[in-house]
């Protein structure tokens, strides 16, 4: 049984070099967490918050990956996430009625949904197409389109909160089925999506190679624009399921919500082993460096450190990654080196 | 090798950070979470939390903070702090609505949730309000009219347009002159940058430019009338009033000499130290209703949940070192 | 798929000129000129800035001129550092962070009892800019890693560590000199108001910047070999270039620049708050890009850099003079940085259909 587990660790990790070494720092962090908090970090309490936090930081940090796989980044997940949320608020305000009952109800929200979800195609399609049509790079496009769409927000709300959503809709956020927060569940169900997107269909075959080389992936008939334009609907779909959560469970929507979750974004693309210059990235892996960074946050919450020393945190891991990243790479490097070596002279 | 490594960093910088010292557990502890930390006046009013705790003996405050005011990340804060299981939270939101339904698992976890400048919260055990916004702007606006006069037009301009209570603030403000001074009228729609002097500074020589009638600023926000003053002053136009909320230390040289006609703002000191009392008169076994008198600003009035006095006061070139901050 | 820089100018002069006409020469210096990013950018600066003043006579006066140069001073000499980097192929946005530690320390040393003589107060900022700089540079060279990400992560670290330290605190009353030096002017003029304006030495300090920065990036060796990085980053190896060198030129380059950033924006406000730079950094990134520098090295120019910084400023500038809400400034923003950035690179993509270039890189 423990053999057998070991065999199959060793194989995993024979496949997944790049985030083999992600297990064992989750595992570090969490006991580092639970030592220096006297134990609370595991209380049932402070799981219960762990898990109702992730899912928005996930769903956005997937939306950031994908475009980062094609050697891409998306800087306005949080403004279109914003925008999308806006106005499936204001939808849900205009038209629901007074004691609606259960059919109307979930009629509404379903319909709120689909307009968030249109908004968000719709904002994903301009992304998509300056970037896989004109050839605007994508760090300036999103630049560009952060402010638009921010823009555009604030000139909707004029500035103010839309709250006081409908209670059926907070349910999203708030409601539990089997144990589990259902937006967890949304995300667990996104997450596998992605990865069977990913690793199993050719679109995500497509993807990694654009990523790697667009020039080879042309030539080999892949239409590469097409494959862009994708990639920026799905990473703003992304973001507008995550606006969905978001809506449900802070009861509000505005310009400026969730500014502060781009960076977080990028550090947990980056911890988990997805490659900004493109070609690599394992939703298996983002996963669990979104656990590792709301792991760290959350524990040095709880110690009662500020916050600024969670931002310096931060900024300290990621230079930590990447310098370990590199002298792995040299690892590598030199045993592929001595390979050659003991080939030769056989 | 080389993650064993990692590890060590990871540890180092983890255990040299968790200098936290608990103990003695008869002490009520008490969270505090302000809409973001490192600027002076939450700065204060935290001095004004822990030197009521130091002189009372048996109050333990911590201060938990997001570095900007994006509600989101305050929201996942407070989650934050409920796991941490004190006696009480103090919550200043960014946005009530984002906080509403984590303020009632708070409650039901047994922690005391005060909320401060939050009107109408659901889920709070006790609303602190130290500024009553209809006389706020009131106020802002009869200093506005006694630098000013009655005639002409006026702008105003917020932090930040998505700030809530600034834009009540500001509401109130405009209720109040389209009552009382119909001769005044707003040149433009609100504006933002009251946060920072450049902006101020920029959006003030600009709309001097734009608009001949313009008879003066109000700014709502810490930084705007240090910028307003800054940019009358390179204008030489004396006759544009300047009216805002600077802190004192900072605002006395310009009231000094003029540049900024009037000043109006709380003490947060002194407002962290009543909150600190009222928090601490509740964990001992008290009611809203016997809270008696505060320790700085006296009686104030109680509703339901909500304690409310009123805090700002006009801050002139003479008592601006009183305020200490 | 990554962008093959435009012909050199000097290659088209070259095939040109082989034709002894004089007419069809003086067409092509006229059709070169629409080759350049620049003269586009000059000419939709010019178009906005007379279709602003025939709406509003109060634009275009010397006052609202000198004025937008003095507003620009801050962001113009971050964009000409970033320009540097980005030119050698990086991307350090780090900048906003390393010119609030510098202008902090700074602060302290000119609100310090001690009497710090003036030129250390000065020199302060310019030194932790460049040790800043060149740490960013350091780390990316060692760890090959992109300078993007060790930018962001020492963005937090600097920033982080300065909050933490500072605890926010606010630094105000400066000396009477530092106020002085902040409002003077190189040259008045006296308005009806009997109010002063005219050059700043803000604005002077930024055309001082940019006139370095022609002369390095268009007469020296050292200009050219940033160019060669930027454009070929495996040929400027071969040819025997030392990357490390280059590179920590730029990045400490940009760190200096920040700290002078720093200096300009403190004698501006005469203030300084630990959190009023950071997440300005799009603001410079917006500008140099708009400039018609390419984002992953090889092009760019200063005086499309200046262009870049101007056309932000003045659309910002001319929204509230034409009076339009505030709630709308952000959008048109938006709008003609996207247009823009769109504009050049459709340019980019029709000119490489035309010439059927295939680059391969």
């Amino acid at each position: 049984m423990f053999a057998e587990f070991v065999k199959r660790y060793q194989s995993w990790h024979d496949r997944n070099q790049d985030i083999a070494a992600l297990p064992w720092l989750l595992f570090v962090v969490l006991a580092i967490m639970t030592v220096a908090t006297g134990g609370r970090f595991l209380r049932a309490h402070n799981i219960t918050n762990l898990l109702a936090q992730m899912p928005e930081l996930g769903l956005l940090s997937l939306a950031m990956m994908v475009p980062m796989v094609t050697a891409g980044i998306n800087l306005s997940i949080i403004s279109s996430a914003n925008l999308t949320a806006v106005i499936m608020a204001l939808f849900l305000k205009g038209v629901f009625p007074q004691g609606a009952g259960g059919g109307t109800t979930i009629i509404i929200i379903v319909g709120a949904i689909a307009l968030g979800m249109i908004v968000s195609i719709v904002l994903g399609l301009l992304n998509g197409f300056l970037v896989g049509y004109v050839e605007v790079p994508a760090v300036l496009t999103t630049l560009g389109t952060m402010i638009l769409y921010e823009g555009i927000t604030l000139a909707i709300t004029r500035g103010f909160v839309i709250s006081s959503m409908p209670e059926a809709y907070l349910l999203i956020g708030n409601a539990r089925i089997l144990g589990l927060p259902i937006h967890m569940i949304i995300f667990l169900v996104v997450a596998l999506v992605m990865a069977i997107i990913f690793h199993r269909r050719p679109y995500g075959r497509h993807l990694f190679f654009v990523g790697s080389n667009p020039t080879a992936t042309a030539y080999s008939g892949v239409n590469v624009r097409r494959v862009l334009l994708k990639t920026y609907v799905i990473s703003s779909v992304l973001a507008g399921i995550a606006a969905v959560v978001m809506l449900a469970r802070f009861n509000s929507a505005n310009a400026r919500q969730g500014s502060s979750l781009l960076l977080s974004t990028v550090l947990i693309c980056m911890l988990g082993g997805t490659d900004p210059f493109g070609g690599f990235g394992k939703v298996l892996g983002l996963v669990m460096a979104m656990v590792i960074l709301q792991a760290v946050t959350n524990g040095l919450n709880l110690l009662g450190v500020r916050s600024f020393a969670t931002v310096a945190i931060w900024g300290a891991m990621l230079v930590g990654v990447i310098a370990y990243r590199y002298y792995q790479h040299q690892k590598w490097e030199r045993k592929r080196k001595q390979l050659q070596r003991a080939r030769m002279q056989q | 090798m080389r993650k064993t490594l990692l590890i060590v960093v990871v540890l180092l910088a983890v255990f040299s950070l968790s200098t936290c010292s608990r103990g003695d557990d008869d002490a009520y502890e008490i969270v505090f979470i302000p809409k973001l930390v490192g600027i002076p006046w939450f700065t204060a009013m935290e001095n004004g939390f822990e030197d009521y705790a130091a002189e009372i003996g048996d109050l333990k405050i911590s201060v938990l903070g997001a570095p900007d005011t994006d509600p989101a990340a305050q929201a996942r804060i407070l989650e934050d702090a409920i796991s941490q299981e004190p006696d009480a939270i103090v919550v200043v939101p960014n946005d009530t609505a984002v906080l509403e339904p984590i303020m009632a698992r708070g409650r039901e976890a047994g922690i005391l949730m005060v909320s401060q400048e939050a009107p109408g919260i659901q889920n709070a055990d006790m609303d602190i309000e130290f500024l009553i916004a209809e006389r706020y702007g009131a106020d802002m606006m009869e200093l506005f009219v006694r630098e000013a006069g009655s005639e002409g037009g006026y702008a105003i301009m917020v932090g930040g347009l998505t700030v809530t209570s600034h834009n009540q603030r500001a509401d109130m403000a405009v209720k109040h002159q389209e009552e009382n001074y119909p001769g005044l009228y707003q040149v433009t729609s609100r504006l933002e940058g009251s946060e920072s002097v450049e902006d101020a500074q920029n959006r003030t020589l600009e709309l001097a430019a734009a608009y001949d009638d313009l008879v003066g600023m109000i700014y709502i926000g810490s930084l705007g009338a240090i910028g307003g003053s800054q940019a009358t002053k390179s204008l030489n136009r004396d006759d544009i009033a300047i009216v805002g909320g600077s802190v004192p230390s900072q605002a006395k040289s310009y009231l000094e000499e003029g540049s900024i006609d009037a000043n109006y703002i709380s003490n947060p000191y002194r407002i962290g130290r009543d909150s600190a009392y009222l928090v601490r008169h509740l964990l001992s076994g008290g009611t809203i209703a016997d809270v008696g008198d505060l320790p700085e600003y006296g009686t104030p009035a109680i509703d339901g949940t909500v304690v409310t006095f009123h805090a700002p006061s006009e801050v002139t070139a003479e008592n601006a070192d009183m305020f200490g901050f | 798929m990554k962008f093959c820089p435009a012909p050199t100018p000097r290659l088209r002069y070259w095939r040109n000129s082989t034709l002894h006409n004089r007419k069809t020469s003086r067409r092509n210096v006229i059709s070169r000129a629409f080759t350049r990013s620049e003269t586009y950018l000059f000419i939709i600066l010019f178009v906005l800035v007379a279709v602003v003043s025939i709406i509003s006579p109060r634009f275009f006066t010397a006052r609202n001129a000198l004025q937008i140069l003095r507003t620009s001073a801050f962001t113009g000499i971050l964009s000409i550092g970033f320009l540097f980097v980005l030119i050698q192929g990086g991307l350090d946005i780090s900048f906003t962070a390393t010119a609030t530690v510098a202008q902090y320390l700074m602060a302290l040393a000119l609100v310090s009892k001690g009497n710090v003589p003036i030129l250390v107060v000065l020199l302060i900022p310019i030194a932790v800019g460049m040790l800043l700089g060149s740490v960013n540079a350091v780390l990316i060279h060692r760890l090959k890693a992109p300078s993007i990400i060790v930018a962001i992560a020492n963005l937090n670290i600097y920033y982080g560590v300065l909050q933490i330290i500072s605890g926010g605190t606010w630094i105000y009353n400066f000396p009477d000199w530092f106020d002085r030096v902040g409002k003077g002017f190189v040259f008045a003029f006296v308005d009806e108001n009997g109010a002063t304006f005219g050059l700043s030495y803000l604005t002077l300090i930024w055309i001082a910047v940019a006139i370095v920065a022609v002369v390095v990036l268009r007469y020296t060796k050292l200009g050219r070999h940033l160019f060669a990085l930027g454009g070929n980053i495996e040929a400027a190896r071969r040819s025997g270039l030392s990357l490390f060198r280059l590179r920590l030129f730029a990045y400490s380059f940009l760190g200096l620049l920040a700290g002078l950033a720093g200096i300009v924006q403190a004698l501006d406000t005469q203030t300084v708050a630990p959190n009023a730079l950071v997440g300005r950094e799009f603001d410079v990134v917006a500008a140099v890009v708009l400039g018609g520098a390419n984002i992953f090295g090889g092009a760019g120019s200063v005086g499309g850099t200046l262009l870049g910084v101007l056309l932000i400023t003045v659309i910002t500038n001319a929204l509230t003079l034409l009076r339009i809400p505030a709630y709308w400034h952000q959008v048109f923003i938006g709008a003609v940085v996207l247009a823009s950035i769109s504009v050049t690179s459709l340019r980019a993509l029709l000119a490489r259909r035309k010439e059927r270039i295939i680059d391969v890189r």
